[in-house]
């Protein structure tokens, strides 16, 4: 399908196309998938607590299938930074399970979620997504240090094949750099989530968790890490987009659950569903004007 | 009389009060720079510092009572260095405090070879008793208490420490705070190194003796207050005095390596992450 | 930009060098000024300094034997700097390796080669020992290693200072000094520059540092260990156990320190002798800062602090001045050379 511009968004859409001196995409293409949906990753009735101790996720359960983008809606600090954690190995699961496939992912490490194939995309770049004092080259292999292509044995890296790497990111994710060899605290910060977002879908990841895969970035950026983000569920990989951003959710989204205090309240349809009842959702986690609830 | 009972003496009871002083004195300083986001690790050389400027000034202008307060400000320069050195050089905080230590060790023996000839050792001076160090550390760190959490400038210190950003909004100069409360912290341990002097009337260069370190490790055990830094120093202080009764039953070498040994298990024991301060050991950039 | 904090923060080979050099040149300027200032000849300082540290092929070797054991101290220092870790307990874990090596050397009856080998491992696993406790209490505890280490270190200390004093258990009744027996024959290290005291202990401190250097920046075990040092929370996000690698790094901090002990008692002493070290363990912590924590450059750094040691001594030894000055430098060049925009902040002041 096709979106349509709304007319209030006229102005907005003009003013981008003279930043960036070129028609800009705000509606996206997404291709239907075929077949019945396959889910993927498996959540059941999780829950975690956040830094203070304070339970932060309250029983979460969804399914992400395969081809799909799942938006997470939600005003921020409702759980969608624990539910990021949990989902990558990094917080500890205080009950319920994760499994991807049937595979087993409860209380393993985050070194078993990405061996798994779960690739994650940070919300907070500086600190998790990047060791800013490593060179490009020395970043683009975070998570895959002791993956066979990059440490044939463990006494010995392969300099060249990083190299390669990361240079092939470089090409294929548009990263603006003088080389592979400079500290990424020099990289402006939309070259920087180019970076990231290259690492983990070069991954060939069959699950992406993209925790405000655009914020901060220019319109380019951004536009540029959408289009990835679908060619990613296109070919064959199950999105979870968490995103402070409701017009992107809505925008990207083959269904939206929406968060509220630790629980996902309601699962809908980007097309049956408009901003209104979302935010209300949002806002108050309450059922009652939802309709059309989605399975 | 039975060793247990010959050990436990009034005696200790004074002895632990005496020793714990020192320790006390750099736990107090040490809690005023990190509640307000340096770390100082150099409060070791401080000491050392200290008391070598006590024995020099004491011995050459016979009055141990200017002597203390020359202590007390060469400690607060070398604090004032550390601050300059992590505040406007952006120093890594324990590596300057590092950078103190070793500067004043070699100094130390410089100094004391140059003037007495004998190397790391001072000819004896003038000297005052340790009580009155002792009597002015427990009234200070009762008032530290009160000024850290009851007034509006206590308030104002575990702010910049806390959330620099927002005593900045509130008005607060961040930088100035912070040299003010490193500087004091020197001026502690400037104290606590008179104190060390005084206790024998020479210094010495081993004198001071990793008890700097003891202090931070009593600051740690004692969370982050003055109380509860005088109350983990008095610990210290008892294992101290302990340690030198014991020497009549067991080796030397033994009774000496205690109070390092009790240090370490008392930090394993007692430790207690809750009121570390936000931005300890964070460059502050004015925005 | 913003440019903080740590040492290792990145910038070109060339200007780290530039900048070490400026601060060295600025410490021994000041250090002139206090020699002066102290009523000292300058010149006959800086000229028994010299003489002393590099003045024919006596002062040579012992500008060469002290800097044997800085250079595995500074190594050990760096490791642990690298993973984020304060390690200055390598006095103790110094101590720690020197008695096993003494033990071992001593009591063992192996063969040639292969003695020497066992006293050097077992005097290494010592010191890993000695360097797991504040590693294992820092992962598990939380315990500060910096105060934990250096605790360890006075505890290292007093230990063997008991076993080899006259009622202990290792004490060599032949003498009365606080020492052990002579190690055997088979567990000496060949000596190499005859007749200083140069041995083989210095080619084993070289090739370390190379290893050091391999391990950091070419297996995928030191990427790991750097990345913690450098941002814990990313590294986690990578996959790696920070526990793991902080009790790792602490570990191998105290081999290499143990190393050098073992050093001291397998070519330089043929024994443990009580507190025989003038402060090796500190002069890792110099030596580390100096190098900037990068292993070939603690090569130089240690090099440094044994030209000072050496030179130092003939400073002594001339009358010219107390030769701890020696140490006046060592401390200034570290105060320098810790600030990174000090020197900046300088040479923008000279252009004004």
């Amino acid at each position: 399908m096709i979106g349509t511009v709304r007319a209030d968004e006229t102005n907005e859409r003009e003013l981008a196309e003279m930043m960036v001196g070129r028609d800009v995409v705000f509606t996206v293409r997404r291709t239907e998938v075929k077949g019945a949906p396959e889910p993927v990753l498996k959540v059941v009735d999780v829950q975690a607590v956040d830094d203070r101790g304070l339970l932060a996720l309250k029983g979460v359960s969804f399914e992400l299938r395969k081809n799909e983008i799942l938006g997470i809606a939600g005003v921020q600090g409702n759980g969608q930074a624990e539910l990021a954690e949990v989902l990558t190995g990094l917080r500890p699961v205080k009950k319920g399970s994760i499994s991807l496939d049937g595979l087993e992912l409860t209380g393993k490490t985050a070194r078993d979620f990405i061996d798994a194939g779960i690739a994650h995309i940070p919300a907070d770049r500086h600190l998790r997504g990047l060791v800013m004092d490593f060179t490009l080259r020395e970043n683009a292999i975070l998570g895959r240090q002791r993956a066979h292509e990059f440490a044939p044995s463990c006494f010995w890296q392969d300099q060249r094949a990083i190299t390669r790497y990361t240079e092939r990111i470089v090409r294929e994710f548009g990263v603006k750099t003088p080389s592979v060899h400079v500290l990424v605290r020099n990289l402006s910060g939309g070259n920087q989530q180019r970076l990231i977002v290259g690492r983990e879908f070069s991954k060939g990841p069959r699950v992406i968790i993209a925790a405000q895969p655009t914020r901060g970035l220019d319109i380019g950026g951004m536009e540029y890490v959408r289009e990835q983000l679908l060619a990613m569920r296109d070919h064959g990989a199950a999105v979870l987009l968490i995103s402070m951003d409701l017009d992107e959710v809505m925008m990207l989204s083959d269904r939206i659950a929406v968060i509220y205090e630790g629980r996902i309240v309601a699962i809908k349809d980007p097309e049956t569903t408009d901003r209104r009842e979302l935010g209300e959702l949002m806002l108050s986690g309450s059922r009652a004007q939802a309709g059309g609830e989605m399975r | 009389m039975s060793p247990l009972g010959d050990i436990l003496t009034i005696q200790l009871v004074l002895a632990t009060l005496r020793l714990a002083t020192p320790i006390a004195l750099i736990a107090l300083g040490e809690t005023f720079s990190e509640r307000a986001g340096i770390i100082n690790v150099g409060v070791e050389g401080t000491a050392v510092l200290g008391a070598l400027v006590t024995a020099l000034v004491s011995y050459f202008t016979g009055s141990p009572w200017i002597a203390l307060i020359a202590a007390m400000v060469a400690g607060g320069l070398a604090g004032a260095l550390h601050a300059v050195w992590c505040i406007r050089f952006q120093a890594n905080h324990v590596v300057s405090g590092i950078g103190i230590n070793i500067l004043v060790a070699g100094l130390a023996l410089f100094i004391t070879s140059s003037v007495w000839g004998w190397r790391g050792t001072s000819a004896s001076a003038p000297m005052i008793s340790t009580w009155y160090i002792t009597t002015a550390a427990f009234l200070i760190i009762f008032a530290s208490q009160v000024f850290m959490f009851r007034t509006k400038w206590g308030l104002r210190l575990r702010v910049v420490g806390e959330k620099p950003e927002a005593a900045d909004t509130a008005g607060i100069d961040v930088h100035r705070t912070r040299y003010i409360y490193t500087i004091l912290n020197g001026v502690l341990c400037g104290l606590a190194g008179a104190f060390f002097f005084n206790s024998v009337g020479r210094f010495t260069s081993g004198m001071v003796g990793g008890r700097g370190f003891i202090g931070i490790a009593a600051m740690v055990i004692g969370n982050y207050s003055p109380i509860g830094g005088l109350g983990a120093a008095l610990l210290f202080g008892f294992i101290d005095a302990l340690q030198m009764r014991l020497q009549s039953y067991i080796p030397s070498q033994f009774s000496i390596m205690l109070p390092y040994l009790i240090t370490v298990i008392a930090l394993a024991f007692f430790i207690r992450k809750a009121n570390v301060p936000a931005a300890l050991g964070k460059h502050y950039v004015k925005q | 930009m913003k440019r903080s904090a740590l040492l290792l923060k990145g910038s070109s080979l060339a200007h780290e060098l530039g900048i070490t050099a400026l601060s060295i040149l600025l410490a021994f300027g000041i250090s002139a000024f206090i020699i002066w200032a102290a009523g000292f000849s300058v010149s006959a300082v800086f000229i028994n300094l010299w003489k002393g540290a590099f003045g024919g092929k006596l002062a040579l070797g012992s500008t060469l034997t002290k800097s044997t054991p800085i250079i595995l101290t500074s190594l050990s220092f760096l490791f642990a700097f690298r993973a984020g870790l304060f390690n200055i307990g390598a006095e103790g874990q110094l101590y720690i390796g020197a008695i096993v090596a003494a033990v071992v050397g001593a009591y063992l009856n192996l063969p040639v080669g292969l003695h020497v080998f066992v006293c050097l491992l077992a005097a290494g696993l010592a010191g890993a020992f000695w360097g797991w406790i504040p590693g294992y209490l820092r992962a598990k505890r939380g315990v500060n290693e910096f105060v934990s280490t250096m605790m360890l270190s006075y505890v290292a200390i007093g230990f063997t200072d008991y076993l080899v004093a006259p009622r202990g258990p290792l004490h060599d009744a032949k003498y009365w000094a606080n020492q052990t027996a002579r190690i055997a024959s088979t567990a000496a290290l060949p000596r190499i520059m005859r007749p200083t005291q140069v041995s083989v202990a210095l080619i084993i401190a070289v090739f370390f540092a190379f290893v050091v250097w391999y391990y950091l920046f070419r297996t995928p075990a030191g990427y790991e260990l750097r990345s913690v040092g450098l941002s814990p929370p990313a590294a986690e996000y990578g996959g790696i156990r920070i526990e793991r690698k902080l009790i790792l790094a602490l570990s191998i901090a105290g081999l290499l320190a143990g190393l050098a002990g073992a050093g001291e008692v397998l070519g330089t002493h043929f024994r443990f002798i009580g507190r025989f070290s003038p402060g090796y363990g500190w002069d890792g912590i110099a030596g580390g800062l100096i190098a900037r924590a990068h292993p070939i450059g603690a090569i130089f750094a240690a090099l440094l602090m044994g030209a000072l040691r050496a030179g130092g001594m003939q400073v002594q030894r001339s009358g010219a001045a107390p030769g701890d000055i020696a140490a006046v430098i060592q401390g200034l060049v570290i105060f320098f050379i810790i600030a990174p925009t000090l020197i900046r902040v300088l040479i923008r002041w000279r252009k004004r």
